[in-house]
């Protein structure tokens, strides 16, 4: 399933498009690519110049921990936020995020959005015709830390009792690509469970990152990783678990025994806070009609 | 007399020591006769839609972006009037030629009817580029633009050269001072052309020094009490300039993210901010 193919066309490059790109050269080519959100290769030169001072070529510089900067290669910040969103922030600046002082215009922000977003799996890679999807950080506290850390067989260290779920749903995938949906309660009502696709998630584990696709039962559909490792592992995880925590059960992989325990860590941590996205979304249709309400 | 009468004359003055050669600083700039066209521009219809298109700059350059203006309007007379703006069309720009072939999202820009894309040719050749709506109505056009090679003849498209062309330039110019901003973001221009050189080009170097010296002295009025701290920085810049290397993308930063941007208060910890 995992075939190998080369970088999307906008990663192709140097400098930090190669670095961002490292994790997932293996991409496999699912969908048919979205539009681009502008010129990477213009937005090199920008980003060497008004970005890579804090943020890094890599991960954050001294100066960007001090003053906070996250690591851009993160596909889970960068898919949560959409292109307007992006090109806002850096044309007018937030209070976390003042506006890089060398007077952007609209399209050498754009041209960063698509560096940004080169090289990163998005939402399209791992479901080809998601036509809208959500992004909400669950927290995992009482009952579900507790069965989540009984999976991983160990204590989840601070930074992992929280994970970003992506919730997907389908339909005539856009041109510009998949339509990130605001934690509004009006515009979250009209996204109907029946076109409901499933979640992803995105982590990282011991050899690089990794992001994994659940199916509304929670059980995982897909694997994307630069990492060889979880090609190997992927046999033993992919269609495993559910959503009974009975169904849960640790990966096993001969072959890869280390990227096994780490993916079922990430799944334990997933299959919970895809459960709270579920719940979220049961709760907000309950009393919708019975045939809108169902999953396909 | 001959050219070559001329310049034989020329050469036995010089010899003569009758024209005194002025040093290399003090000559005047040296500018091409016919300098590169600063536009190509194209009028191009599809049915009632007209765009009329302008790249910036107008001779493409593989490696260089390209500045795409689409200036997006529908006659519906197709006799009499001028075409109305289209503001609202969703527009992509496919691009194919030597590299591999793109689609781009094209923007709406501030005026009305005014679309906007950067595209930076991948590679020296002969490239087409259409623009198309990928949802409801709009124009669909298609052109022809040469990257690093000549633009290809076209009844729709001509150059545009700069409306005031400067032959030479005695000394200084003699226009307006610029600005802190104009002095920095030429540096800016010229850091990031020497960066991607192999070797710094010493010309480049003292033209980098020469904008340093005219911005010292004039730090932001915001932190007008650190104005001592400011010159330093520049002056710390200038030295390494003079030593023939290129100042590190660290040293700038240390002064844009206080002096530029305002997002730090205190560099006494640098390379962390407070």
């Amino acid at each position: 399933m995992m075939k190998a193919s080369g970088l999307r066309p906008q990663a192709s490059g140097s400098g930090l498009l190669a670095l961002l790109a490292g994790w997932v050269a293996a991409l496999p080519a699912l969908g048919g690519e979205a539009l681009l959100a502008g010129d990477a290769r213009h937005a090199q030169k920008i980003y060497r110049l008004e970005c890579a001072g804090c943020h890094g070529t890599g991960e954050p510089t001294q100066l960007g921990k001090s003053l906070g900067a996250p690591q851009l290669k993160d596909p889970a910040l960068i898919s949560s936020r959409s292109d307007d969103q992006l090109i806002a922030l850096l044309l007018k600046g937030t209070p976390k995020h003042p506006a890089p002082g060398g007077g952007l215009t609209l399209l050498d922000a754009a041209d960063l959005v698509a560096l940004l977003r080169g090289g990163l799996p998005s939402i399209s890679d791992l479901f080809p015709d998601a036509a809208a999807y959500t992004a909400k950080v669950y927290p995992l506290a009482g009952p579900a830390l507790t069965r989540a850390e009984s999976l991983a067989g160990d204590e989840l260290k601070p930074d992992e009792r929280a994970l970003t779920v992506f919730s997907v749903y389908g339909g005539d995938p856009p041109a510009t690509g998949p339509r990130l949906v605001p934690q509004d309660p009006v515009q979250l009502d009209e996204l109907s469970p029946r076109s409901k696709r499933g979640y992803v998630v995105f982590g990282s584990i011991p050899g690089g990152a990794v992001a994994m696709a659940l199916l509304p039962d929670l059980s995982v559909a897909r694997l994307l990783s630069g990492n060889p490792a979880v090609s190997k592992a992927a046999p033993a995880v992919v269609g495993k678990g559910g959503r009974e925590p009975g169904r849960r059960k640790p990966f096993v992989s001969k072959a890869a025994p280390d990227a096994a325990r780490a993916l079922t860590r990430l799944y334990a941590r997933a299959a919970e806070a895809a459960s709270l996205a579920a719940r979220e979304e049961s709760d907000r249709h309950l009393f919708d009609a019975p045939e809108k309400r169902n999953s396909p | 007399m001959t050219l070559l009468g001329g310049g034989l004359g020329l050469a036995a003055l010089l010899a003569a020591g009758g024209i005194p050669l002025a040093p290399l600083g003090e000559g005047p700039d040296l500018v091409p006769l016919v300098p590169p066209a600063a536009e190509y521009t194209l009028a191009l219809r599809d049915g009632d839609w007209r765009v009329h298109v302008n790249l910036r700059p107008g001779d493409p350059q593989p490696g260089a972006v390209l500045d795409l203006l689409f200036d997006v309007g529908r006659q519906k007379d197709a006799e009499v009037g001028e075409p109305q703006p289209v503001s609202d069309a969703k527009l992509m720009l496919t691009v194919a030629g030597p590299g591999p072939k793109l689609r781009y999202l094209v923007r709406p820009l501030g005026d009305a009817g005014v679309y906007g894309a950067h595209w930076t040719p991948a590679g020296r050749g002969l490239w087409t580029l259409s623009l198309a709506p990928y949802q409801e109505a709009g124009p669909t056009v298609s052109f022809q633009v040469g990257a690093g090679e000549p633009m290809p003849a076209s009844a729709q498209g001509h150059r545009v050269q700069a409306s005031r062309l400067v032959v030479a330039a005695a000394g200084r110019s003699a226009g307006p001072e610029r600005t802190v901003r104009q002095l920095m973001e030429d540096l800016g221009k010229r850091w990031q052309k020497e960066t991607d050189a192999a070797q710094p080009d010493p010309a480049q170097l003292k033209a980098m020094i020469r904008l340093l010296k005219a911005v010292q002295g004039h730090v932001p009025r915001a932190q007008g009490a650190a104005g001592v701290e400011f010159d330093g920085l520049a002056a710390g810049e200038i030295t390494t300039l003079e030593k023939g290397a290129l100042p590190d993308a660290t040293s700038c930063l240390k002064c844009h993210v206080k002096f530029r941007d305002g997002w730090v208060a205190d560099l006494s910890q640098w390379p962390e901010g407070r």
